[in-house]
């Protein structure tokens, strides 16, 4: 479970200030669907890194699990972003000088799961999303949609309990970015918590609730009916 | 490689091969510079060290003009130097001066040997002699026997045969031995010991038999198979002019000396033929050893007016092997600290060259810092993993930098007259210019240590 309390975020660039979070509370539990929406600059990407530890609040609390994870340090912060969470950007963000495989071994090399062993899962990631053949290409042969879902491979393997996706189908066309949607939704039905950006509404809707943010305050939180998509 | 953030690294080093050789190259320059600055100022302060440590830097020589220098002064002068001639008698001038602890004197001598293809060669040369006079007589009976030893006093085909014999005899395979005969002080002066054998005694000086001190090199060259150094002492060495008897051998000392012998100067210089002395007196160097290197100058003055005083001027030569090595020493000193100045303005240079370009190739990483942070990686295995980018150039242009060094180092040193060739001095210097080099190539890593992964995937 993750909780945020009153979460700033103040970028001070000198001469201006800018807010980019206001006073966030927010509650995250185990298994949710959450969808992010809100004009562009409202502060989403913001909040996303936060959560995900890949920046520091201002103020406010973070706990995750109960635990106030500001009294980490360094190592151990890098190590829950290793083994709990995983992330999907919308420019994908792979390595490219890595292979497809490469890339998704990677995260595991730093919980220093063995070669093989790695290399084994990777394979099975790759099967899983559908890109078995395409093991030892490099990025750049790789198209947008086949680009990302090594990304989510990458994202799986050291098996997650928090997937953050920003703008996950951003940069595809609408039917790849279905894919990835459905890949997504697979997830969440196997107890990954999902939280997803995105601008679509359409997507959102999928979401099992929308947090609408505006400004860097959390305008309303609107809690999607299970049945528009469930099973 | 089963470490995928390294394969990343090292991609990215072969897959910009222009821009890492680059680095390497920057690198290989300014360690080679540097160390072969370092091992030049080094070795020049070890070379002067040594120059002043040795006996000869010690003693000031006298002698009489040489025809080489002669040549230089007028003409008139030159019948005069003939009648110069140095002798024992003349190191009583030690006895005036208290700084000149030994003195003594030194003629150039040399050994012939006599063995199969020295004969050989004779033979063959006077059958060619003889061709040319008998041809000549034909038409013009004047021609002349051409000159060396009287044919009575030579050793010949019998002789060595009769020598093959005798067990107590050495045939030279070697045809020459150059060396000094010395008075007794020369081995005083120097402290020497025989490492086998033993010194001259006072008969050998008094001169009757022909003995000899080899020198360690010396000794080797004359050993014949299966014989060890030891067993040359008592031997006779079959010469042009008789045999001579080997009675010590000296350890080694490093210098051209080793490759030398010493025979006992005997002052019968007076009771030979007068061309006798001509000769002798040539080479002829009186040296007088000043262990108080302070008074060295003084003493080289008071030499030169105490042998004009007795020989007129310019009558003879008084070098002062000090203020000579001085010349030297100061000439290297200024030379290894202008290189030192200069190869390290180089290596300075390459190392803020080296810290650019890694500044801006980790510039270019950031977004991959980011998604490495983001990935799992925290941020001591990002400082670890451009640390080993950093090892890696540096390492590889610090070996080819030392490489580049070593030929450098050796040509500046023989350009400089240096003798001395220690790797350790271009090995420290290679260590302290890498050291200096990966201290420049930390600093893009210190970027990353504080660096929130997000912003380095925004700002890519
Ligand atoms: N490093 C930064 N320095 C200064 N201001 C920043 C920085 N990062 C973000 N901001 C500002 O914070 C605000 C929120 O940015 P954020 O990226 O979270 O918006 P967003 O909702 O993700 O927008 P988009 O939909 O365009 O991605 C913006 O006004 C942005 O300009
Ligand atoms: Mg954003």
């Amino acid at each position: 479970m993750i909780q945020l309390q009153a979460i700033n975020k103040l970028y001070d660039l000198g001469v201006t200030k800018v807010e980019a979070l206001k006073d966030v509370n927010l509650t995250i539990e185990r298994g949710e669907y959450v969808a992010i929406m809100g004009p562009s600059g409202s502060g989403k990407s913001t909040l996303m890194h936060i959560i995900g530890i890949l920046d520091q609040a201002s103020g406010g609390t973070y706990l995750l699990e109960d635990f106030d994870i500001t009294t980490l340090g360094d190592k151990e912060q890098a190590r829950i972003r290793n083994r709990h969470f995983g992330f999907i950007f919308q420019s994908f963000n792979l390595f490219p000088e890595l292979s497809a495989l490469e890339n998704i071994m990677l995260p595991m090399q730093y919980a220093n799961v063995p070669y093989k062993e790695r290399k084994q899962r990777a394979v099975r990631l790759l099967e899983d999303v559908g890109l078995a053949h395409r093991m030892h290409h490099l990025p750049s042969m790789l198209s947008g949609g086949e680009q990302q879902r090594v990304a989510i491979a990458r994202a799986l393997s050291n098996d997650p309990d928090l997937i953050l996706a920003d703008e996950p189908t951003g940069n595809l066309p609408s039917d790849k970015g279905e894919e990835i949607m459905q890949i997504l939704e697979k997830l969440n039905q196997n107890g990954v918590t999902i939280v997803m950006v995105t601008h679509n509404p359409e997507q959102g809707a999928r979401a099992r609730r929308i947090i609408n943010l505006q400004d860097g305050l959390i305008t309303e939180e609107t809690p999607v009916k299970e049945v528009t998509h469930a099973q | 490689m089963h470490n995928e953030p390294l394969l990343i690294m090292l991609r990215r080093f072969t897959g910009r091969i222009l821009e890492s050789g680059l680095l390497i190259l920057l690198v290989a320059l300014g360690v080679g510079a540097a160390s072969a600055g370092v091992s030049i100022s080094l070795n020049s302060a070890s070379y002067a060290a040594d120059l002043r440590s040795r006996a000869s830097y010690h003693e000031i020589a006298v002698s009489v003009p040489s025809q080489a220098d002669t040549m230089e002064e007028p003409v008139i002068r030159k019948p005069t130097t003939d009648t110069t001639i140095l002798t024992y008698a003349d190191l009583s001038a030690a006895e005036l001066l208290p700084a000149v602890d030994f003195a003594y004197i030194e003629n150039p001598v040399r050994l012939s040997f006599v063995n199969e293809a020295v004969i050989e060669r004779d033979a063959e040369r006077r059958a060619q002699m003889e061709q040319i006079i008998t041809s000549e007589t034909a038409e013009d009976s004047k021609a002349e026997v051409p000159e060396g030893p009287p044919e009575s006093m030579r050793m010949d085909a019998e002789d060595l045969e009769e020598a093959a014999q005798d067990s107590s005899i050495i045939i030279a395979r070697i045809e020459e031995l150059s060396g000094s005969s010395v008075s007794s002080e020369y081995f005083t002066s120097r402290a020497l010991q025989t490492t086998f054998g033993s010194l001259f005694s006072t008969e050998d000086y008094q001169g009757t038999e022909s003995v000899i001190i080899l020198g360690h090199t010396a000794a080797q060259l004359l050993l014949s198979d299966g014989m060890t150094t030891g067993e040359l002492i008592g031997k006779r060495l079959l010469t042009r002019t008789g045999y001579v008897t080997i009675v010590g051998i000296l350890p080694p000392d490093g210098s051209s000396s080793d490759s030398r012998y010493y025979a006992p100067y005997q002052d019968t210089a007076a009771s030979l033929g007068f061309t006798g002395i001509r000769r002798s007196s040539m080479g002829t160097v009186l040296r007088f050893y000043v262990t108080d290197e302070q008074e060295l100058d003084a003493t080289a003055e008071q030499l030169e007016n105490w042998f004009t005083s007795q020989f007129g001027e310019n009558q003879i030569v008084i070098s002062n092997p000090k203020s000579e090595a001085d010349q030297l020493i100061a000439r290297n000193s200024s030379i290894g600290i202008l290189m030192l100045l200069l190869s390290g303005a180089g290596l300075f240079i390459a190392a803020i060259n080296v810290s650019h370009m890694l500044i801006s190739r980790a510039m270019r990483m950031r977004r991959h810092v980011g998604i490495l942070m983001a990935l799992g990686s925290s941020r001591g295995s990002i400082r670890r993993l451009f640390t080993w980018e950093s090892l890696g150039i540096t390492g590889i242009g610090t070996l080819f930098g030392a490489l580049f060094a070593i030929p450098l180092n050796a040509s500046m040193q023989q350009a400089m007259s240096i003798q001395t060739d220690s790797w350790w001095a271009i090995a420290l210097g290679a260590i302290l210019s890498a050291v200096l080099i990966l201290l420049f190539s930390l600093v893009p890593i210190m970027q990353y240590t504080r660096i929130q992964p997000a912003d380095a995937m925004r700002n890519a």
